[in-house]
């Protein structure tokens, strides 16, 4: 994403107006990651994050065969940051309406009568436990991913602001056989094609690092067979071409930024391009990794 | 060292559970969903392949369409071939044009077998069946004709003289194998190709 | 190539010589550029300042068949000046053998010559043997009569003056390059060469390669990384079909064809198997036998390999049938029926007009092709009247590269496989298919109606390369790389026995044997395709796996497949001492770890010091003197056929006295009707004779004719100005092109004179573009190498007029 404040800010109003004009998502859902993604950006230029030396990450040998540098619930983070987010961000989704409105309710009132610690939520979502968070999924069914979006939007800032530092740290010739993050883990959300050699990255789900992945591979199941793997484009959308995998029924949606020319802001551009997602689903694929704001 | 990746992807099932931002409470707009039912998906393939000119060997990613024409809808460079990194040179960059021509144009290509009898003025076309028959009965005849089992010298060389080839440096190690062993079982030892000059 | 395109970027220095890689070859620049960027020298030697010249840091002129004057020059320099390896030159090179009695050299010929044969008889070159049999040595290179020696003094008459008077290179450029290449002989530098048609399409192709050769071992800078000897292959396969034997000297993995002089396969099989009485010599051809009689079960499976060895062609002894040769007897009748297979002769062969002449003694001729070209439609082009040209053609449409499956080999002996993107375009079909129907066809007639020595074409091997009827591209890549016929018993390292079933593909040609029981259509390739699902496909490989010191190397052992056995740096034992130490430690492709060696797979195997380096050499040894050669053991100073010059300072001998030649063919040597040296070459758009690029208009927009490069002074000489038309001729042919003037030409000052060189590209053809120009081979002579037949097409003579 893109740090230089002016600038970024043109640039999402651009986008939005794009999103706007496709006419695919409700009004409270634009406004909602219009009004998210200034503070985070802005916390992202904030936040401090302790990095580890070099003797607790991984070593060259282990990278090369696969090891993320750091596994996700070590990956550094500014926790008191994201808990001054936490409510910041608890009051812009109870200013959007309808089912997500009445769930930041639901989830204030928790909040003010202990029975839901925002430190907790910002505690599990690294570690990998679920817990939590299925519970309030099944107390919020009109909007089961509240408490998700809360803590990953929350905590994005310190995560990326740790992986931008991190990326020097991957060795320059680290082969790019696998879709997972070299730095965290984790799997991509979107994938997009940049330089005139088109070469794939993939942008991460946990730590939005953006790493290179293999023009021919499901990033999800690493499946690399040519012959399990075919892709659609519809006219509508070009520049964006849906990759399915016949092994593991998944889909990535890559967006080739040399067709598109045009600056780049994947996680914007995978809202604008939702379209393709309902219709891979209705294909029978699905997709492993929910947006940048983990809804 | 070999990792399994289950310990660090655990999250992301859990995810899969849902429809990306569709988890967060707003419905999309009934008039969308029926947009999007309108698009149509035109589904490709992918395949790799090596340029076909020099021998540096440049990986390229084919796109070809699974339906309506089913040809090729891009040739360009593979990314993550080690040798080109994705570049390629003018020709490599044209190999789309090579196999099909330039849109919109008839494409010059060979597409059909050509004969021309022997003092003839023009091209006819023929079928496939017609002319390998045809030169099968050439090669028979004139192999026949020309075999020696001895040289002058009285020497064992069971050897056809009256035939030659050249190529090629152009085609697959498995079709040139089948090509020598083709050649030498009927006995030519005149075989030759680009290599040579 | 021994090396591979990657590892360029190892090299510290870089010579250019024979090629113009950033033209033709120019992703190859990718990773000389890499070179460059870490500080490595780029050097460019070559008659017209290229694009490979703008990116060098010396560019160095010099007249176009003068390169065994340039480096024999280099080669003197670098021992008078005491700048070799010492412990690489004493240790992996023969420089300390002691060379026999009978060899000799004197005024411009080795002994040992014959007159009327115009051969030479090579056991006058022999090494002095102990009484073991193993070359007498000297490791101190103090015998008058060892290599180091004799070579010493072979190039003591390669003098600096000599070589400038004769490359017209200037003193200042020509000692440049001298002390930057010659700078690689310290232990941790690394110096390599990548050269082209440049250095082969002469009378002394082989030679000029031989010299760089001696460079390289002089220096220590073969098997290592940025080292190396390289080839700069020009067609996606020619490696492949050359390792195929699409040739009529060699059989598949590059074992000669059978003669008359072996009348049986034992006969053969003691041609091919030397023997070395020398512990430390690997001689790894001993084991030539087994895959001899592998080869023969994969063309005759069912047949005794005796009976099989009798089956196969028998050229007779000291025959050549080279591509000259083959037009020369096509010219004089000797053919019937002729395939141009993936080829256009027509254009690319040496003296066109002899070539398409030829065409019309055949009575039938198949030509296989994309696209309609000048070979198969030889019996309309110019001078031709169809009425009276009896050949009847056959014109068969074949599927281009990405509309089939299969393996193709790149100059770094990649074996990289192919995937089958769309189906092939109307009527056309792999080449596969048609070579595959055509012989059941032929193989029917056979059974149906008898004729000449059946057994061959029945006994064919052809159910292992389809069903039949269709032709099967893995089933013939698992014949290429061989299986067990017989169930076989062999005994593991640890003891124990094990049982390898009939059918089981074989693992690698060590386990190929010589009674029958195995098969293999290519030792090289064996090891490819080790099992029988596609996932052993060795050359579909496409990981970049690799571990941190691979990848500081640029070594992918996990991409594509190598031949020999995956290895990415052919004699890379050589890189390091006999105590396993790399030589170069910032750079190693090889490293032993006390138990085993890391980075690359190891030339010979076995613990450090205990084999000789060049296991592929009878010896043991780099052979810094060749006496397998047909023009000597020392490359040798001569002159093109046709040349501008009468004698030379090196001797009283003008030409390469063992060269191809044909009656009637004429030489022009300082003949004033002819007065300028002409050179051919390619341009980055169109690929060999155009035939598939200048039916592309994104190409042919680019480079839409055939042109004439000169330079200003020979512009002015001739009244000629930049654009005009202007006439190329001489006694074989003549050519129009438009004139482009340029400073990219300079005329040469060769021994006092000034020596004016053109060149033209080879692309164009008559047939298509209409306005496009015809062959640069119109006017290329008929001559050729004496060790390879490759015609001299890169240095001949003709007069330019304008038009």
């Amino acid at each position: 994403m893109h740090s230089d404040d002016q600038a970024f800010a043109r640039l999402m109003e651009t986008r939005m107006a794009e999103i706007r004009a496709t006419d695919i998502l409700p009004e409270e859902l634009v406004t909602l990651v219009e009004q998210v993604l200034p503070v985070q950006m802005k916390a992202r230029d904030e936040a401090k994050v302790k990095l580890p030396d070099e003797a607790s990450c991984a070593t060259a040998e282990a990278m090369f065969a696969g090891s993320p540098l750091i596994m996700r619930e070590h990956f550094p983070h500014d926790v008191d940051q994201a808990l001054g987010l936490f409510p910041v961000l608890l009051e812009i989704l109870a200013g959007t309406g309808g089912a997500a409105a009445q769930a930041a309710q639901t989830l204030k009132k928790a909040i003010a009568a202990g029975e839901l610690d925002p430190a907790e939520a910002l505690r599990a979502l690294p570690a990998g436990d679920d817990a939590i968070f299925a519970a309030w999924r099944q107390r919020l069914p009109e909007s089961p991913r509240a408490l998700n979006f809360l803590a990953a939007s929350a905590l994005w800032p310190g995560l990326n602001a740790a992986a931008l530092a991190l990326a020097p740290r991957v060795p320059e010739n680290l082969p790019h056989e696998r879709g997972h993050c070299p730095l965290c883990g984790s799997l991509p959300y979107i994938t997009f094609l940049r330089q005139k050699e088109g070469l794939r990255f993939g942008v991460c789900s946990f730590c939005g690092h953006e790493h290179r992945i293999r023009r021919l591979c499901c990033p999800y199941c690493d499946e690399a067979d040519t012959s399990k793997l075919k892709l659609f484009r519809v006219e509508e959308y070009p520049g964006v071409a849906v990759g399915v995998c016949e092994t593991c029924s998944m889909y990535v949606k890559t967006l080739d930024y040399r067709e598109l020319d045009k600056t780049m802001l994947p996680s914007l551009d995978d809202m604008a391009t939702v379209a393709l997602d309902v219709l891979a689903q209705g294909q029978g694929y699905k997709r492993p990794t929910l947006s940048a704001w983990g809804f | 060292m070999k990792l399994s990746r289950r310990g660090f992807l655990k999250l992301s099932a859990a995810a899969a559970l849902s429809t990306a931002f569709g988890g967060i409470g707003f419905a999309m707009k009934p008039a969308a969903v029926d947009r999007i039912a309108m698009l149509k998906p035109d589904w490709s393939k992918q395949t790799t392949t090596a340029c076909c000119y020099c021998a540096v060997g440049c990986g390229l990613i084919v796109n070809t369409a699974l339906s309506g024409t089913k040809r090729a809808i891009n040739v360009e460079g593979d990314p993550d071939h080690p040798i080109n990194e994705g570049a390629l040179c003018a020709k490599g960059a044209s190999i789309y044009q090579l196999a099909e021509g330039t849109p919109g144009q008839p494409n010059p290509r060979l597409q059909k077998v050509m004969y021309r009898k022997p003092y003839g003025t023009k091209w006819e076309v023929k079928s496939w069946d017609w002319a390998l028959d045809r030169i099968a009965k050439n090669i028979k005849r004139d192999r026949d004709a020309t075999f020696a089992t001895k040289n002058a010298k009285g020497q064992t060389v069971n050897r056809c003289d009256g035939l030659a080839s050249v190529g090629s440096a152009a085609i697959d190690n498995e079709e040139c194998w089948a090509y020598q062993a083709f050649l030498r079982s009927l006995g030519l030892v005149y075989i030759e190709h680009q290599a040579r000059i | 190539m021994t090396n591979h395109w990657i590892d360029l970027k190892n090299s510290d220095c870089i010579l250019i010589m024979g090629s113009n890689a950033a033209e033709n070859h120019p992703i190859s620049f990718k990773w000389v550029t890499k070179a460059q960027e870490k500080g490595a020298t780029l050097i460019h030697v070559d008659p017209r300042f290229t694009r490979t010249s703008a990116k060098a840091d010396i560019y160095a002129p010099l007249r176009s068949g003068s390169d065994i004057a340039f480096l024999g020059g280099l080669i003197n320099y670098i021992l008078s000046n005491d700048l070799i390896f010492k412990e690489y030159v004493a240790n992996y090179t023969n420089a300390s053998f002691i060379v026999g009695n009978d060899f000799e050299f004197k005024d411009g010929m080795f002994s040992g010559y014959d007159e009327a044969t115009r051969k030479y008889d090579k056991s006058k070159w022999k090494f002095a043997m102990d009484d073991k049999g193993v070359p007498k040595r000297d490791n101190t290179l103090q015998d008058p009569r060892c290599v180091y020696q004799l070579m010493k003094k072979h190039y003591s008459r390669y003098s600096v003056k000599n070589a400038v008077d004769m490359t017209g290179t200037p003193e200042d450029k020509l000692l440049a390059v001298y002390k930057a290449y010659a700078a690689t002989g310290k232990p941790d530098k690394a110096g390599t060469v990548m050269y082209a048609m440049g250095w082969t399409q002469h009378t002394v192709g082989v030679q000029n390669i031989r010299a760089m050769s001696i460079v390289q071992m002089l220096l220590g800078n073969m098997g290592v990384a940025g080292g190396g000897v390289n080839a700069l292959r020009g067609e996606s396969n020619v490696q492949g079909s050359t390792d195929q034997a699409l040739l009529y000297h060699i059989i598949p993995g590059y074992m000669p064809t059978p003669s008359t002089a072996q009348p049986t396969l034992d006969d053969y099989k003691k041609l091919v198997t030397p023997v070395s009485n020398d512990p430390k010599s690997m001689n790894w051809k001993k084991n030539y036998g087994k895959y001899a009689v592998s080869l023969i079960k994969s063309f005759y499976k069912s047949a005794e390999p005796a009976v099989g060895y009798d089956w196969m062609p028998k050229l007779d002894a000291g025959q050549n049938a080279s591509w000259l040769v083959l037009f020369d007897e096509m010219l004089k009748g000797k053919f019937k029926g002729f395939f141009a297979w993936g080829m256009n002769p027509a254009c690319s062969g040496a003296n066109s007009n002899k070539t398409r002449e030829a065409l019309t003694k055949l009575d039938w001729l198949v030509n296989v092709n994309i696209y309609d070209n000048e070979t198969g439609s030889f019996w309309q082009g110019p001078g031709m009247n169809p009425k009276k040209v009896k050949t009847e053609v056959f014109m068969l449409p074949c599927a281009v590269s990405i509309e089939k499956e299969g393996s193709i080999t790149n100059s770094g002996r990649w074996m990289q496989w192919r995937q089958q993107g769309p189906k092939p375009l109307g009527d056309s079909r792999p080449d596969g298919e048609i070579i595959y129907e055509l012989a059941q066809k032929v193989r029917e007639l056979y059974k149906k109606e008898g004729g000449v020595f059946p057994e061959p074409v029945l006994g064919l091997n052809w159910e292992d390369m389809g069903n039949g009827h269709e032709f099967d591209v893995h089933k013939t890549a698992k014949l290429i790389n061989g299986y067990y016929l017989k169930d076989v018993e062999v005994k593991q390292p640890d003891g124990t026995m094990k049982v390898f079933k009939a059918g089981t593909q074989v693992a690698s040609f060590p386990s190929l044997r010589d009674d029958g029981s195995t098969c293999s259509g290519n030792w090289i390739y064996c090891g490819s395709y080790v099992g029988s699902d596609p996932k052993d496909n060795r050359s579909t490989k496409r990981s970049k796996d690799q571990t941190p010191a691979q990848a500081a190397v640029g070594l992918f052992p996990n991409w594509a497949w190598a031949w020999p056995v995956n290895r990415r740096v052919i004699y890379n034992r050589a890189s390091v001492d006999a105590t396993g130490k790399p030589y170069a430690p910032q750079k190693p492709v090889l490293a032993w770890n006390g138990k085993g060696w890391d980075i690359d797979v190891v030339d010979g195997g076995g613990a450090p010091g205990s084999v000789h380096p060049f296991i592929m050499q009878q010896h043991g040894m780099a052979q810094l003197y060749g006496p397998g050669l047909n023009d000597g053991p020392f490359p040798e100073y001569y002159e093109p056929l046709d040349c501008p010059v009468s004698s030379h300072p090196y001797s009283k001998v003008l030409h390469n006295p063992t060269a191809l030649k044909f009656a009637g063919e004429k030489a022009a040597v300082c003949d004033p009707r002819f007065p300028f040296v002409c050179t051919t070459y390619r341009v980055t758009e169109h690929w060999q004779t155009g035939l598939q690029t200048r039916y592309q208009p994104w190409l042919l927009e680019a480079e839409p004719q055939m042109f004439c490069e000169m330079s200003e002074e020979l512009a002015a000489l001739r009244g000629i100005k930049n654009g005009e038309k202007v006439w190329l001729e001489n006694e074989r042919g003549k050519l129009w092109a438009k004139a482009i003037v340029t400073k990219r030409f300079k005329p040469f000052v060769v021994q006092g004179n000034i020596v004016h060189e053109v060149g033209i590209p080879w692309h164009f053809g008559w047939r298509f573009p209409k306005d496009g120009g015809d062959a640069a081979n119109l006017l290329s002579p008929s001559v050729g190498d004496p060790n390879t037949g490759i015609p001299e097409t890169k240095a001949f003579m003709v007069n330019v007029r304008k038009a």
